[in-house]
């Protein structure tokens, strides 16, 4: 069995939950805390993901990522970036699937705090970036830890955008959904099999030891 | 916070960068992309190849039209072969492609029916589920949607037809039992009949034949070396080892015929 699109797949989940953190939880904050007027349809734009066939995203993506897109083609000239059928392209993809599922624990971690907290901290003279840091976000713990586990186990389960964008790359492209995919296409079931049987070992393990850590051993430890 | 949960953080953080930071050192394989009804007969044609020329390939299959919307895309395969000229005809002309596009084989359509049943079933409507390729995206759809014309059945049951996206999906409605009748390349009937066998839906009953072929245009596969930023130098080598006798004594096997 090729380990390849099993190792491929983590990767892209890693790194896609990673970069997505460091994108949501200004959002999060952001979403929770202003009064903008128009924040209902930042919202909306958010959870669009969520709603919305992967088919047509992936259609959306092809579009955007195409070279005959002018920002497309200005990033593979300038920079040498191409997102269409690259592990780039599928990160950047990744992100904006799987974005609703991190901002959301996250917000509604934030709106679940009692403003005193906040204001406690700004009283005693803490500046609001401190603040964040050091009380909301230890704080919200445990949404953070959700939104992240439920980033990583969507991207991993991502299979429709990847099949439109991806193209099927091995070692690039080829993530275990599609070689999965791929393999019954071969008529190869056995191997299919294995795949899948790894893939719901692999993500299953992953969700369980969440479970059973979250909010006891995990706090500890990052504590 | 004592030092065993910091120390504990910092490996974790390293492993993490360190998996996260693989990249792979090793040079970029061929990139051959091929028509569906052509995988197992390409994976016999690179293994020979590979073995003869040292080079490593790597194999992409799905239906032609597909793989032409991917090229225009910018995929970065190095060589296409496809069962449709016209595909690799359209790309030319979009300046995808280095040379002009090569006449490489002509294919067949089979049909493979099951449970017993004859042509004269298929005339009479006498089945549940008739499966092939989608004539918009899959050359041998449109070949089987001409046959379908041409006995004068395709508008009759048109409810009975369901069509896979390429050939390799309407071969799985099969192999699984879902449809008894089948209209496929004729390249890949042994392999599905031996799935077939394998996942027990087979029968002594099944027989499969070729399509006579005065009843649909001739399927003329083309290949094409792909112009794109990144080629590899050795596509033309595998392209001209595609054309040889080495190559058409594999091709041969699986019912293809020269090129008209």
């Amino acid at each position: 069995m090729n380990w390849e699109p099993i190792i491929l797949t983590f990767r892209l989940a890693a790194i896609t939950t990673l970069l997505l953190l460091v994108v949501s939880i200004p959002l999060a904050y952001w979403l929770s805390y202003s009064k903008f007027k128009g924040k209902a349809f930042i919202e909306a734009l958010v959870s669009m993901p969520l709603v919305l066939p992967p088919t047509v995203l992936g259609f959306y993506f092809l579009i955007a990522f195409s070279p005959n897109n002018a920002f497309a083609a200005w990033l593979a000239n300038t920079l040498g970036i191409q997102l269409v059928f690259s592990f780039t392209g599928l990160v950047v993809a990744s992100m904006i699937y799987s974005l609703p599922f991190m901002v959301q624990p996250i917000k509604s971690g934030f709106s679940s705090l009692p403003p005193s907290l906040k204001e406690a901290a700004y009283v005693m003279g803490t500046s609001p970036m401190a603040t964040l840091r050091r009380v909301l976000l230890p704080a919200i713990r445990p949404s953070l830890i959700t939104g992240a586990v439920l980033s990583f186990a969507h991207t991993i389960g991502e299979f429709g955008v990847v099949l439109m964008i991806g193209g099927n790359i091995p070692g690039e492209t080829r993530v275990a959904s599609i070689a999965i995919y791929d393999e019954v296409e071969k008529m190869n079931y056995a191997s299919a099999e294995s795949y899948s049987l790894l893939l719901f070992a692999v993500t299953f393990i992953i969700l369980v030891s969440v479970y059973l850590i979250n909010g006891r051993k995990l706090n500890q430890l990052w504590g | 916070m004592n030092q065993t949960t910091t120390s504990l953080k910092w490996t974790i953080a390293l492993l993490l960068f360190a998996f996260l930071s693989a990249c792979k050192s090793e040079e970029t394989p061929l990139r051959i992309s091929a028509a569906s009804s052509m995988q197992f007969v390409m994976e016999e044609l690179i293994a020979d190849y590979e073995q003869r020329f040292e080079v490593d390939c790597e194999l992409i299959t799905t239906s032609s039209g597909k793989l032409k919307a991917q090229i225009e895309m910018g995929a970065p395969y190095d060589v296409f072969v496809s069962a449709d000229g016209q595909y690799t005809q359209a790309l030319a002309e979009k300046g995808k492609v280095v040379g002009e596009p090569i006449p490489f084989v002509t294919g067949r359509l089979a049909i493979f029916m099951t449970k017993g049943l004859g042509i004269t079933d298929l005339l009479k409507g006498n089945f549940e589920h008739l499966t092939m390729p989608n004539p918009e995206t899959a050359p041998y759809g449109r070949a089987a949607k001409e046959y379908l014309e041409g006995v004068k059945i395709y508008d009759l049951y048109q409810d009975r037809i369901v069509t896979g996206e390429s050939a390799a999906q309407s071969n799985q409605h099969f192999v699984s039992g879902a449809a008894e009748i089948a209209l496929l390349p004729l390249s890949m009937i042994d392999a599905v009949a031996e799935a077939r066998m394998e996942a027990g839906t087979g029968s002594d009953r099944d027989w499969a034949n070729m399509i006579d072929a005065t009843f649909h245009a001739p399927i003329e596969h083309s290949i094409i070396i792909v112009d794109h930023q990144e080629a590899h130098a050795k596509a033309p080598e595998f392209v001209s080892y595609l054309q040889s006798e080495d190559a058409w004594s594999i091709l041969k096997n699986f019912g293809y015929s020269r090129p008209n």
